[in-house]
């Protein structure tokens, strides 16, 4: 009937093909002529209307009208088809041949008999002469011949492909039939054969993918006019992928109702991700990641990242090594994704459980396509602006020395003395130890002024990155593959953070059998980071005075004695240590589908994730950090000889840390699935299933000292003691490190159920139900049925009769869903919970009393006798429809979410032993709308402007909180949970000013509106308004003219406000010669300039301030950090990307033996708006850490 | 495959499934356990309820038994590095600033035991709150009930001393001066804690130690030194009431002491610690020294206080034994003589050597000891005896009363002095208010740089302290702490206000 057409390598197939046709029509010419059909005529007459009737009810009519009998096996008549028949008078042989035109048996009429035989071998014959060959080309809306299309004929299974010339060859075509023709991304397109042997067809691609035929909730795969749930889907081809940013920083602004915030400009840091604001009060707000239907597990074992609500992270050892390791898909090679969706309500992501409170972000990978060999190499070079001084806006040398001689004119209290540099070393010097003369004082001033050591221009880079991915794919109709493989090396601006990597992936789907399919995942990755050990260059470079130097004129380091007292050299620092994380990762996942009967299908998904993740980082024995920490004297002061050498714990040797992790955990989910459609009108789906996850970790860490990396990496002994004074010490240091052990193991345990009803394609019921259970330790014992569940209606109004689609309003449907879960914290239990103290804690508290020698535990966590469960309850109203034929497709939603009985962190008085406790409190509604559209504006066949756009907005209400700490401090840091107010809602001191004659910042502290100063510090506080922004909103504009496109993304937030960084320190010290301040302070407050509004100079006899309602003083200029004058409003318009690409033309890329060739360029964060006080600092990052900047890209991607 | 034979296996791994998912789901951790007997709960009070190696009290910089040598200047004019950090940290207290434990000031490690304190109350309340819910032996359970109140009643006595007024001491009205706040279960609240009052406070003390006397009476023998047992309890007995110092307190002082003297009344002899001419000094609570009778921490504790740096040859370093201290002892012939007099000149002090040899700063636990840097002695008994029987002596004029302090003062001496060649010389005093005053040298003598008994001893005999201070830049500052000073109660850390409402500063 149809015919493979691949085109097998170096074989002439076109001759022996034609040959064989042709071999074969001799045949049936020759039956051709002992055929007989015939029927006679009877002169009867018929007159018959019917409309879908069985065949049966036609025959009794005519038998009625015409007397003729039929005779016929009613077994056989089963398989007739329904008859639509109109007949006007006619004889009753042509209404026979009607009646049977449409019918898989024959006839014959005898003697005013009807009989009714089976079709046989000769009528199959007499069809087949209607049946052609029929030839053809695909080609797109700009002439390029399409691969990989899918042609089928209406009616009838099967279906062959297009060859890689965009070619196909279908045999036994019936002359009439309607060819069809299938892509993914493409329009649907339907061509009548019309007995034309040759055909050209032009299909285009879609007109948007909002048009989505289907979405993928890593469960299912649904349509998406049976979609209940809320979605919002990305095609991978729609992000920027420049080869620096992560998959999460593509995202930001791409996806409705996800809120991504970048908190350092390092490369490969992470980020912040929100799907539909915050609705958890503790624990982690984090969304799930699942690749192919398989959730996917962080790296390392799961701790809550100290995130500060200012957005800044305090990070330890460890997390210093987790941002370099990424996230839980940094093993995906982004090359390899082909889509990415949000789930984002209860009734989309009921059925992954409880974990999935936070949303779920589903990612499928691209499969191979049934069709030739497909190759495809792109490559990507990038590089990125360097940051300087005009950006951060701080003093040069000369500002900086005129703000030390005020220091000094003034007289200002100082409480330490270490001043040997800078222009207070050189007054030191010349004033105090009188070392210098007068002249070597003005000659050293001046070569202060004049030193504006450029920190960044020493310790960063305009680095040049690369990026290479290949990938292979093919497949014939059973069996298909995708296989790729990536190399990526990064190189972040500041000197000495890159990271280099390798994927590997490789995929292969194939239908073994009608009824059995099989689909396999193998992928591998391997990624270095370097990065810093007790340095950080940014912080460095925008912190440090720029009068020292870095170097001595004659080219060698240039050491000063800082803050401890030791020897100090940024550049000798980094030289000496490092910090190397590797992480070698390995996926395998197994998918088996079986169909029992049709409609009956059976799945089993297993899926096995290996990570080793291994960080290393040192310090030698030439750092100031090992000197101030082990050493006690400079690199190279004392020989061994000395006392200072004799005293030392560690003379010889620096430091080595290692920490050892790997991860393993599987997945095996099995389910039972049943599709049935009842009379074309109901379709009925419904899914049962089980699934078990397990995931161990295990890990080791440990510390020695000693370590010479330039001699061999081999290790020094440590001195068993210590002699000072003519006393021996035992060095303590020997023991001062304990390895420690990591092992831990998850097992959960999920049984779900989802079903959906529809009727007539118009209204669509989904219903689904998930319970789990885990070997988490300290859980309600006696509680294990905990389902979530959740379920919807949607109403696909175009599907009705009487909508009439009209040129505005083609497609319109509206979705409700509801959810509810119940949730109980990890870290909180009924009961005392206790542990074997030395595992994750410091080595000073052993397992055993090193005393008496007897078993030691310690608590873990104080039992919450009051625990209950957590309740939220969600709901979602969605529109969704599509304007001006198509052109425009858009969607609304609405959304509510209702938290009670949350858990919420409580800092609680220290005289309880512990500082916060876990308690049910806090209630909180988050309601909020989305809005995304795409439109196109123009399309014509050389010119093509297209936009997408979407806005979401989150109100995030607290409704009620369990008891909670009121200080001032917790209203500044927006932790105080007002009801009514946001979840982030703050407050600031009211800024009243200078004070002429001090320079002090003015704090109105006057209790207005009644509130008792004792109990609420929102007496005396302003309410400024929330951190997070309220608004976010992305857009995105396309344009392409002929083969030139043009690409850009924008993001814009509204309604946050956020403290700027400070501009004196919070503890009110005197500025000392190891810092820079901003150019701020230039215009600030000083004797002779009384009328600023910038407070002057802070020192320590600044008298500190009583603060209302306590017996507490606080500091005048710690107020003022957190003052009225100090908030600025966060919001930003950013363009996130922009960039060109042109394909070249089809001419030339056939001369160049290739498919298609396509460079581009492009550029990250060009440019953003934002309010003018942050001085050109990304927002996002404003409070300290490295800003982001711009990027520049160059890729080239060809297909073969 | 048919669909027979399907549903045939489908089921089989089904069950499979099924029956391992009671192992699959079995709770795990790697470390965390339920208490489930009294073992458990003991294991806990050992960690969590004993001081073990939290790092103690160290409120000497208030008192006179430390002076200040100011900045040490190098041959550049530059500071001594570590010696400026030491100086600097403890400036706020040695000056008597009013704001010393706000957050701008630099807090010594020691001086912020308020949140040490009451994590170990916890401890503690953790433990008793438990008992009833483990399984165990009435007797093992009362063992622990009895340590656990003890303990708590130790932490109490700490932190009332150090952050509220002298019981007795002047114009202080114990039932409206402020305690601290009395947590005395393990359940967590809502809001904020407000301070009891001294009264309150003391009186909860005098009845958690009294159940536990008794407790550890009936249940409990201490295995090791290292545990608290019923002489241990008498001994704190004896110095809550010393340190209440009620007209009515004497006699109960003199109560407490007596039975724990009655069990064990032995003395280390310092003389001991001489091998040939060498003085090998062993510290005080070596756990074979005969008079220890509780001991806790370990050595490293003294060791890392910040304003003690580890000492560089040739400068004098910020902090250390004040004159008035040094003078306080019998030198007799002087060091390497046969008659050294006072041994714990030698004993209790490490020097350094700076044209000339000073005391630095105390030895009484020695580097290195693998047994505790604190405790309760014998020697203290003697002293608390002798002190309440001097009191009674001043009020009544009762001499048997004199001669009863003396005698204990005496026995404790010629356990402290050389007698390897001379024979020790009993003091003699029949004035009651300069035996009082020798009483009180004395226990300065044997108790100083030890456990905080100077600072609580200035407060409860209202005694005023000069301090001369010279900061970073070589300027001395006087600075007097007067007596009956606002003060005497310490303020509290500014650490403990963050997250209690409730919570009262002193006043200062």
């Amino acid at each position: 009937m149809y015919k493979i057409y691949t085109k097998p390598f170096g074989v002439p197939h076109g001759y022996a093909h034609k040959f064989l046709l042709i071999m074969r029509l001799t045949t049936l010419l020759i039956i051709a002529t002992i055929m007989q059909v015939s029927a006679s005529s009877y002169g009867q007459r018929i007159t018959l209307k019917e409309k879908n009737v069985p065949l049966e009810k036609v025959f009794k009519e005519i038998r009625r009208q015409s007397g003729y009998d039929f005779v016929f096996d009613r077994k056989l008549l089963m398989n007739a088809n329904t008859v639509d028949i109109d007949l006007k008078n006619v004889s009753i042989n042509d209404a026979l041949q009607l009646c049977f035109s449409n019918q898989p048996f024959t006839y014959k009429v005898e003697e005013k008999t009807v009989i009714i035989k089976e079709r046989g071998i000769i009528e199959k014959i007499k069809r087949y002469f209607s049946s052609i060959t029929v030839a053809g080309t695909v080609i797109d809306e700009n002439g390029k011949v399409l691969p990989g299309i899918t042609v089928s004929i209406k009616g009838i299974p099967g279906n062959t492909v297009t060859n890689n010339v965009g070619s196909f060859i279908l045999a036994d075509v019936d002359e009439d039939a309607v060819l069809v023709f299938t892509a993914v991304g493409r329009e649907k397109v339907e061509v009548k054969v019309g007995g034309r042997k040759n055909i050209t067809v032009t299909v285009g691609s879609k007109a948007s993918d909002l048009q989505e035929v289907s979405v993928s909730t890593g469960y299912q795969i649904l349509k998406k006019s049976s979609m209940v749930g809320a979605t919002s889907t990305v095609k991978m081809s729609e992000l920027y992928n420049n080869g620096i940013s992560s998959i999460e920083q593509m995202l930001q602004g791409k996806l409705t109702g996800v809120a991504i915030t970048n908190t350092s400009g390092l490369v490969g840091t992470r980020q912040r991700v929100r799907v539909r604001g915050t609705s958890t009060l503790s624990g982690s707000a984090e969304p799930i990641w699942v690749v192919d239907g398989i959730i996917q597990e962080d790296p390392l074992p799961f701790k809550a990242q100290q995130l500060s609500t200012l957005g800044v992270i305090t990070p330890d050892n460890s997390d210093y090594i987790r941002n370099f390791v990424g996230n839980s898909i940094a093993w995906l090679n982004p090359n390899d994704i082909n889509e990415i969706t949000v789930l984002k309500d209860a009734a989309a992501t009921a059925i992954y459980g409880i974990r999935a409170a936070n949303g779920v972000i589903v990612i499928t990978t691209k499969r191979g396509q049934a069709g030739p060999v497909s190759i495809n190499y792109s490559v990507s070079a990038s590089t990125n602006e360097r940051v300087n001084y005009d950006k951060l806006n701080l003093m040069n040398s000369k500002e900086r020395v005129d703000l030390s001689r005020e220091i000094f004119n003034r007289g200002l209290v100082s409480t330490d003395a270490k001043t040997n540099i800078g222009y207070a070393g050189a007054v030191n010097d010349y004033l105090y130890n009188k070392t210098i003369t007068a002249d070597q004082f003005n000659a050293r001033v001046s070569a202060l002024e004049t030193a504006n050591t450029d920190w960044f221009d020493i310790l960063f880079r305009v680095p040049i990155s690369m990026n290479h991915n290949l990938s292979v794919s093919g497949g014939s109709n059973n069996t298909s593959y995708y296989s790729s493989f990536g190399y990526n090396s990064t190189k972040g601006t500041a000197i000495g953070n890159d990271s280099k990597g390798f994927t590997g992936n490789m995929s292969v789907t194939s239908q073994i059998t009608k009824k059995f399919s099989l689909s396999a995942r193998l992928s591998a990755s391997q990624k270095t980071t370097d990065a810093f050990y007790q340095v950080d260059p940014y912080n460095y470079a925008s912190k440090m005075n720029r009068t020292l130097n870095a170097y001595n004129s004659d080219g060698s380091l240039s050491f000063y004695n800082n803050i401890n007292s030791k020897s100090y050299n940024i550049i000798n620092e980094l030289n000496n240590t490092g910090n190397m994380n590797k992480v070698l990762s390995a996926n395998a996942a197994i998918d088996a589908n079986y169909e029992i009967i049709p409609g009956l299908k059976v799945q089993s998904l297993f899926s096995y994730n290996s990570i080793s993740t291994n960080g290393e980082s040192y310090a030698t024995e030439q750092t100031e950090y090992v000197a101030r920490t082990y050493r006690f004297y400079d690199y190279g002061l004392y020989k061994v000889t000395d006392a200072g050498y004799k005293a030392s714990k560690l003379p010889v040797g620096g430091e080595y840390n290692i920490d050892q992790n790997h991860s393993n955990s599987w997945s095996w989910r099995n389910s039972i699935s049943y599709s049935k459609v009842f009379n074309q009108k109901h379709v009925m789906a419904l899914m049962v299933g089980q699934e078990s996850n397990s995931s161990r970790y295990t890990g080791y860490a440990n510390t020695t000292l000693g370590y010479l990396r330039d001699r061999g990496k081999a290790f020094a002994t440590l001195p068993a003691s210590t002699l000072a004074y003519g006393t021996t010490t035992v060095n303590d240091l020997t023991t001062k490190f304990v390895p420690k052990i990591t092992d831990r193991l998850t097992n959960t345990m999920g049984l779900y159920a989802t079903g959906s009803y529809t009727y007539d394609s118009r209204y669509v019921f989904n219903a689904s139900v998930r319970n789990d259970r885990s070997n988490r330790f300290g859980q309600f014992t006696n509680e294990s049925f905990n389902p979530v569940y959740a379920g919807g209606l949607k109403w696909n109004i175009a599907n009705e009769k009487w909508f009439q689609s009209s040129y505005w309003l083609s497609n319109l449907s509206v979705s409700g869903s509801f959810g509810y879960q119940r949730n109980i914290s990890s870290e909180v239990s009924p009961e005392l919970i206790i542990k074997t103290p030395g595992a994750g804690s410091t080595a000073t508290s052993g397992v055993v009393d090193s005393n008496t020698g007897e078993t030691l535990l310690t608590i873990s966590s104080l039992p919450y006798g009051d625990l209950r469960w957590e309740q939220n309850s969600s709901m979602n109203l969605g529109l969704d429809f599509s304007l001006f034929n198509n052109k425009v497709q858009g969607s609304l939603s609405y959304y509510s979410k209702k938290g009670r009985d949350l858990i919420s962190s409580l800092n609680v008085p220290v005289e309880y032993g512990i500082t916060s406790m876990l308690v049910n409190g806090g209630s909180m509604n988050n309601t909020g709308y989305e809005v995304s559209a795409s439109f196109v504006p123009v399309r014509t066949r050389n010119f093509n402007w297209s936009v997408s756009i979407n806005t979401s907005q989150n109100n995030n209400k607290i409704i009620a909180t369990g008891a909670q700490l009121r200080t001032w401090r917790v209203a500044v840091a927006g932790g105080l949970n007002n009801p009514g107010d946001p979840v982030s809602g703050f407050y600031a001191f009211k800024f009243d000013g200078v004070d002429p004659a001090t320079g002090y910042p003015k704090i109105d502290l006057s209790t207005t509106n009644g509130k008792n100063p004792v109990t609420d510090p929102t007496a005396y506080l302003q309410y400024m308004g929330k951190m997070d922004p309220d608004f976010t909103s992305g857009l995105g504009m396309n344009f392409r003219y002929k083969m030139l496109s043009l690409q850009s993304s924008f993001y814009l937030q509204v309604g946050g406000k956020k403290f700027l960084a400070p501009l004196y320190d919070s503890s009110q010290k005197l500025p000392n010669e190891y810092e820079n301040f901003s150019r701020n302070v230039l215009n600030r407050w000083t004797p002779t300039n009384t009328s600023s509004s910038i407070p002057g100079l802070p020192d320590t006899s600044i008298p500190n301030v009583l603060v209302p309602g306590t017996t507490n003083y606080e500091k005048i200029y710690e107020m003022y950090n957190y003052s009225t004058d100090r908030v600025v409003s966060a919001s930003s318009l950013r363009c996130n990307n922009i960039n060109v690409s042109y394909s070249l033309g089809k001419e030339l890329t056939r001369k160049l033996r290739c498919k298609n060739l396509n460079v581009g360029a492009g550029v990250s964060n060009p440019f953003a708006f934002n309010s003018k006080d942050f001085e050109g600092l990304d927002p996002e990052v404003a409070t300290g850490g490295q800003p982001r900047t711009r990027a520049y890209t160059l890729n080239l991607n060809i297909s073969l | 495959m048919n669909t027979k034979k399907f549903i045939i296996y489908s089921f089989l791994l089904l069950c499979t499934v099924l029956c391992s998912c009671k192992k699959f789901l079995a709770e795990y951790s790697q470390d965390e356990i339920r208490p489930t007997t009294s073992t458990d709960l003991a294991a806990l009070m050992y960690s969590d309820a004993y001081p073990y190696n939290m790092l103690f009290d160290t409120f000497d910089l208030l008192t006179d038994d430390l002076l200040c040598n100011g900045p040490a200047k190098t041959s550049q004019g530059t500071n001594v590095a570590n010696y400026e950090t030491a100086l600097l940290s403890g400036m706020a207290m040695f000056k008597f600033d009013p704001m010393m434990f706000e957050a701008s000031q630099i807090i010594p490690i020691g001086a912020d035991v308020y949140t040490a304190y009451y994590n170990k109350i916890k401890g503690c309340n953790v433990v008793m709150d438990n008992l009833v819910n483990v399984s165990g032996s009435e007797a093992d359970k009362n063992a622990i009930l009895g340590q656990c109140l003890f303990l708590r009643a130790f932490y109490y006595l700490k932190l009332v001393t150090i952050y509220g007024q002298p019981y007795s001491g002047v114009g202080v009205n114990p039932e409206t001066s402020l305690g601290v706040p009395l947590v005395l279960s393990s359940q967590v609240k809502d809001g904020g804690l407000s301070r009891s009052s001294l009264k309150a406070v003391y009186d909860q003390i005098e009845v958690d130690l009294l159940k536990a006397t008794d407790l550890l009476n009936a249940n409990f023998v201490p295995p090791t030194t290292f545990r608290i047992g019923a002489p241990t309890a008498n001994a704190l007995l004896s110095r809550f009431y010393l340190f209440r110092g009620l007209n009515s307190d004497w006699d109960k002082a003199i109560d407490y002491a007596s039975r724990v003297l009655a069990v064990k009344s032995t003395l280390t002899q310092l003389n001991t610690f001489f091998n040939g001419a060498n003085f090998a000094n062993q510290g005080v609570y070596l756990s074979s020294n005969p008079e220890v009778l509780w001991t806790y921490g370990n050595s490293t504790t003294t060791a890392t206080i910040g304003y003690f740096p580890t000492l560089s040859i040739g400068y004098n370093p910020p902090y250390a034994v004040s004159a008035s201290l040094t003078n306080l002892y019998d030198r007799g012939n002087g060091a390497g003589t046969t008659y050294e007099g006072d041994l714990r000149y030698k004993a209790y002090f490490t020097v350094y050597i700076n044209g000339g040899s000073f005391l630095y700063r105390p030895a009484k636990a020695v580097p290195n000891a693998t047994y505790g840097g604190k405790g309760f002695r014998v020697a203290e008994l003697y002293l608390n005896r002798a002190e309440a029987y001097a009191k009674r002596f001043v009020q009544t004029g009762n001499l048997a009363d004199g001669n009863a302090a003396l005698a204990d003062l005496n026995y404790l001496r010629q356990s402290r002095f050389d007698t390897r060649t001379t024979a020790y010389k009993p003091v003699i005093i029949t004035d009651a208010a300069e035996l009082f005053k020798f009483c009180q040298d004395e226990r300065r003598r044997e108790l100083c740089l030890e456990d905080g008994d100077r600072w609580v001893d200035i407060k409860r005999w209202g005694l005023t302290v000069s301090h001369s201070f010279i900061g970073t830049d070589g300027t001395t500052t006087q600075h007097v702490l007067p007596a009956g000073s606002p003060l005497y109660a310490v303020p509290i850390p500014y650490t403990a206000f963050l997250n209690n409402p409730g919570l009262v500063q002193n006043p200062r």
